[in-house]
């Protein structure tokens, strides 16, 4: 046993220095920038080509990657901000959407506006308003889109023909949702299912949204979803799940590529990998909306934000974001991802290339309807979104009514709003 | 022992290793599967078109290599600095008396029972501070002082008669000699047990390393499984299952083996015969 | 049959004669009363930068008000005691935390502690058995929790699916409240139970086959040896998984994140969970560390209440 403790010890201590030294700032020639991202393999995918073009687009910039293995866009912001408290933050960190405010209201994230201004390679115009909208906070631009997302409806075209229905036509009304559900029902198949648990409460502001509802004032001081739209909502996916047309379940994608359900409303993003491992053919469709017409979409997914202290820092920093937006980036990305860029003319080159893929089809053109995802002003936004979550759960699992489920949420959000 | 008793303890232990063994089964059933196999599970428990592919990708594309050497490094270092740390203070505690005691053994509970994830946040301040951040340093260190092994090895301390400290003391062995030379030939179960334990609390730790670490290559296991876990894009299940299958092979091969070397067989007599 | 212990012998030769020196207390000189503060040094060198400061830290956190990160905080003295002490949320994950760890432990610690004796009794296969049980303990919880909620599925899991096979309804085990718990009970005791197991083995085998053969010489029954010898001279093992049980079952939180997270609407939330949502998902640092001193102060309670227990403990 002696000489087994003796080898150990002694492998310990020659790893530890030969693999512990973390890469030492050596010349200051070359500028380094680090980069705070997820590093899952699907984000990956797309992030390695966009830190290899912009560094052979500009030589003497290498970018140090600070890599987030998992936890999804909290763990990413909380490794930001614990760079922000420890006074290290990164010089540019990746940031989901619902977390711009958060991200903003620490203090530590620094407005675009004055280099997009003074910045003459950057072209406002190439990019859809309402992608940048989703960066704004206070007033200026602090985020600037790297990847969008939107809802979408995925159908499984095999149950359509099964039960008589046309796939190339799927609903696009919540009346014929619903009675597209009744047939799946009839035929002992499970009927729809809308993606309330998505994070940030997304399809519960889809849904109240194209009914012509809004989630609150543009201030926030004063709720607005608890209105008669927000309560038809909730009575819809009550009634989806009370008569059995709906799983009551939260995993979305497990229920769908077991084969046995109908429709799925869900992220765009799942475009790709969906199809992979489902053992049917799957159709993109527009997700159904009150009165059939085509939806306005909130956003998902993520943006580039700046946080560098120094300020020659920032002025290569803002390259790199500014880059992001032009055409070689958005390319990499459309290529090696499910997102959709924000770069317009990009789009419809892609829309016009892949003509024939109906699937990518509905995720470009959604495109152009993109709203912002609301976010919630003051210090308690993810809480609020659980609140509102859990509202939903209530209500789909059958504890409260809808009535009560949003009466009592509402309370909830006013008292953490104050 | 009565034979039919015998038979239902067998057959006792034979369901509890069913109910016990069936989500491995689950899992490893998963990892042979194809990705469009994977959602079958309430049809089908095996796979139909069973392969190794999942495996060859999560060795192809993942550095799952890379995070088991540093899970070794990490663990291994973690127990023997616990155990240089630990040893002492347990039989401080166990086997002498001095003024204070009771507050500090108190304060070691109070150790014990602390919520660790609250701790995270100053232990990265102070981490970065000290410029360790990323460093196996920082996976290491924090966990040293492990109140959980200064409990164990004090209440295994107290099983043992005073007697052979007394006797040795009588013979002149200073506290080192006694410590090295009675000490842990004497405590080599507890030290076994709780070297099982420590390891595989800090193979399997996810969430420190989450914090400290920076860059993919000094992740430690855990990081190989989520790294095909993707939330928004689907996550293909089946390599995530094979990636855990390959996680923890290492820890049942480590238990296996500690088992052999410190748990006396339980045919002996020991210490106390 | 005394055996001697198979070390390595000091330089004077001091082990020689162990069986047949009568105890004697010896003194020595000043030294000996520094050195149980030496020995006790390097551990609280580590504890005191790793555990003690940042509890000392956290305390100073919890009388602020500030998000992780942020440059501005304010010093809100007990506010955020007063919100969490009257906030419902707070309240429910306590009760759940509650029910949750008795039951988890108290479960655990009784399969376990009935394995060992099974182990034993089973005289073969001992490694085979131990490292069955001993799997879940060792896996990876991450990942076996996900296992977990795909068997537990309503709609795609392998339990319903057996129901429904053997002409039972199917049930949604995690949508509902008192099943989602039972769900989150019994993977806590699938995970734990082993680790119960291995301690209670430890500690059987301590005990002199002996006292047994000699018990069995005098007629004592099965039922008889167990509470006369095995029970009393287990107990400083029990004591011991009793507090690590407990703090274990208190501290866990990956079981509800992955197979609930909290769900349905709280049914399953507990204090450990409800920390690490407070302080990670929700970046609130002040008001999380104000719940981390609040369940420190219940657990270090209950913890010192066991260590009471030790009166009653059999040391030899």
């Amino acid at each position: 046993m002696k000489t087994i403790m003796f080898v150990l010890v002694l492998l310990l201590s020659v790893a530890s220095f030969t693999l512990a030294t973390p890469q030492q700032e050596s010349t200051d020639k070359p500028i380094r920038l680090t980069f705070y991202h997820y590093a899952s393999q699907t984000h990956l995918l797309y992030i390695n080509p966009l830190k290899e073009g912009f560094e052979k687009a500009y030589p003497n910039v290498t970018i140090e990657s600070v890599e987030v293995a998992s936890g999804g866009y909290e763990a990413l912001s909380q490794k930001i901000l614990l760079g922000l408290a420890a006074g290290d933050p990164p010089d540019v960190g990746q940031v989901g959407y619902t977390l711009l405010r958060t991200m903003v209201e620490s203090g530590g994230a620094v407005a675009l506006d004055d280099y997009m201004n003074s910045d003459s390679k950057f072209k406002k115009g190439n990019l859809f308003p309402a992608m940048m909208s989703l960066g704004q906070a206070e007033g200026k631009q602090f985020l600037v889109p790297i990847g969008t997302s939107t809802p979408a409806l995925f159908n499984n075209m095999d149950l359509f023909n099964d039960v008589g229905l046309d796939p190339e036509n799927p609903p696009k009304s919540w009346a014929d949702a619903r009675a597209a559900a009744v047939k799946f029902k009839a035929k002992d198949h499970l009927g729809i299912f809308w993606g309330w648990q998505v994070t940030g409460n997304w399809i519960f502001q889809a849904m109240l949204e194209n009914l012509g509802g809004k989630m609150a004032n543009e201030a926030g001081t004063q709720i607005l979803f608890n209105d008669a739209k927000g309560l038809r909502v909730l009575e819809y996916l009550a009634d989806l799940t009370k008569n059995g047309l709906m799983p009551v379940t939260d995993q979305g994608l497990g229920t769908f590529v077991a084969g046995n359900l109908g429709m799925w409303v869900d992220s765009s993003f799942q475009r790709v990998n969906t199809p992979k491992q489902a053992n049917f053919p799957v159709r993109m469709s527009p997700m159904p909306t009150p009165d059939g017409s085509l939806p306005r979409v909130p956003a998902g997914g993520n943006g580039a934000m700046l946080f560098a202290k120094d300020k020659a820092k920032r002025d290569v920093a803002w390259n790199f974001i500014r880059w992001i937006t032009e055409e070689e980036a958005s390319r990499l990305l459309a290529a090696n991802s499910g997102y959709t860029p924000a770069n317009q003319a990009v789009i419809e080159a892609l829309i016009s290339q892949h003509a024939d893929d109906k699937n990518y089809k509905v995720t470009l053109d959604q495109a152009a309807r993109v709203v912002p995802w609301y976010s919630w002003p003051g210090k308690n936004g993810n809480k609020i979104s659980a609140v509102l979550k859990d509202m939903q759960e209530a209500v789909i699992v059958g504890s409260k009514t809808p009535k009560q489920a949003i009466d009592e949420a509402a309370a909830e959000v006013t008292a953490l709003l104050k | 022992m009565v034979k039919p008793f015998r038979l239902l303890v067998i057959l006792f232990l034979v369901i509890c290793a069913v109910l016990s063994f069936f989500p491995f089964f689950l899992m490893l059933s998963t990892s042979f599967k194809p990705v469009k196999e994977v959602f079958q599970i309430s049809t089908h428990l095996l796979p139909q078109n069973p392969n190794i592919d999942n495996y060859i990708r999560v060795f192809r594309e993942s550095q799952i290599v890379r995070f088991l050497a540093n899970g070794a490094i990490v663990t291994v270092g973690i127990l023997l600095g616990q155990l240089l740390v630990v040893i002492p203070a347990s039989y401080a505690f166990a086997k002498l008396s001095f003024p204070g005691q009771r507050v500090l053994f108190a304060v070691v509970l109070a150790a014990l029972v602390f919520p660790r994830y609250i701790a995270a946040v100053p232990n990265f301040l102070l981490l970065s501070k000290l410029r360790l951040i990323n460093t196996y340093a920082a996976l290491i260190l924090p966990f040293i002082g492990s109140p959980f092994g200064i409990f164990l090895m004090r209440q295994y301390f107290k099983q043992i008669p005073s007697e052979y400290f007394e006797a040795a003391r009588i013979d002149g062995c200073n506290l080192l000699q006694m410590l090295s030379q009675v000490l842990i030939p004497l405590i080599r179960p507890a030290v076994g047990a709780f070297a099982i334990f420590s390891i595989v609390t800090h193979w399997n730790d996810f969430f420190w390393p989450l914090i400290v670490v920076q860059s993919s290559n000094m992740y430690t296991p855990p990081a190989g499984i989520v790294y095909f876990a993707d939330v928004e894009a689907g996550t293909n299940w089946s390599v995530v299952m094979a990636a855990a299958v390959v996680i923890i092979t290492p820890l049942v091969v480590t238990f296996l083996l500690a088992r052999r070397q410190f748990i006396s067989s339980l045919t002996h007599s020991t210490i106390k015969g | 049959m005394r055996q001697q212990p198979k070390s390595l012998l000091c330089s004077n030769n001091c082990m020689t004669n162990l069986s047949s020196r009568p105890a004697r207390l010896s003194r020595r000189a000043g030294l000996r009363y520094l050195s149980p503060y030496l020995l006790l040094f390097p551990a609280f060198l580590f504890l005191g930068l790793f555990v003690f400061w940042p509890v000392a830290y956290s305390i100073y956190l919890s009388t602020m008000d500030w998000k992780l990160g942020y440059a501005s905080r304010e010093f809100v003295l007990l506010d955020n005691f007063v919100d969490l002490l009257t906030s419902d949320d707070f309240w429910n994950a306590a009760k759940n935390t509650g029910i949750y760890t008795v039951l988890m432990s108290s479960l655990s610690i009784g399969i376990g502690l009935i394995l060992s004796l099974a182990i034993i009794g089973a005289r073969r296969f001992h490694s085979f058995w131990q490292a069955l049980f001993f799997l879940p303990v060792a896996a990876t919880m991450a990942a076996m929790a996900v296992v977990w909620r795909f068997i537990f599925d309503s709609h795609i899991g392998v339990l319903n699916a057996f129901l429904l096979r053997i002409g039972m309804n199917s049930v949604a085990w995690l949508t509902q409240n008192t099943t989602a718990m039972g769900a989150v009970i019994v993977v806590g005791i699938w995970s734990n139970a082993g680790y119960a197991m291995v301690f209670f083995i430890a500690g059987l085998s301590n005990i002199p086959k002996t006292l047994y053969e000699a018990a069995a010489i005098d007629g004592a029954s099965s039922p008889r040896q167990f509470f006369s010898i095995t029970w009393p001279l287990l107990s400083p093992t029990t004591l011991f998984i009793m507090i690590i049980m407990t703090v274990r079952a208190l501290a866990s939180f990956d079981i509800v994140k992955v197979l609930t997270d909290g769900g349905p609407v709280g049914a399953t939330q507990v204090l450990s969970h409800l920390l690490y949502e407070e302080a990670f998902k929700f970046f609130d640092t002040g008001y999380a560390s104000g719940i981390a001193v609040v369940f420190f102060i219940l657990v270090l309670a209950l913890a010192l209440l066991q260590m009471r227990v030790e009166k009653w403990v059999h040391y030899q």
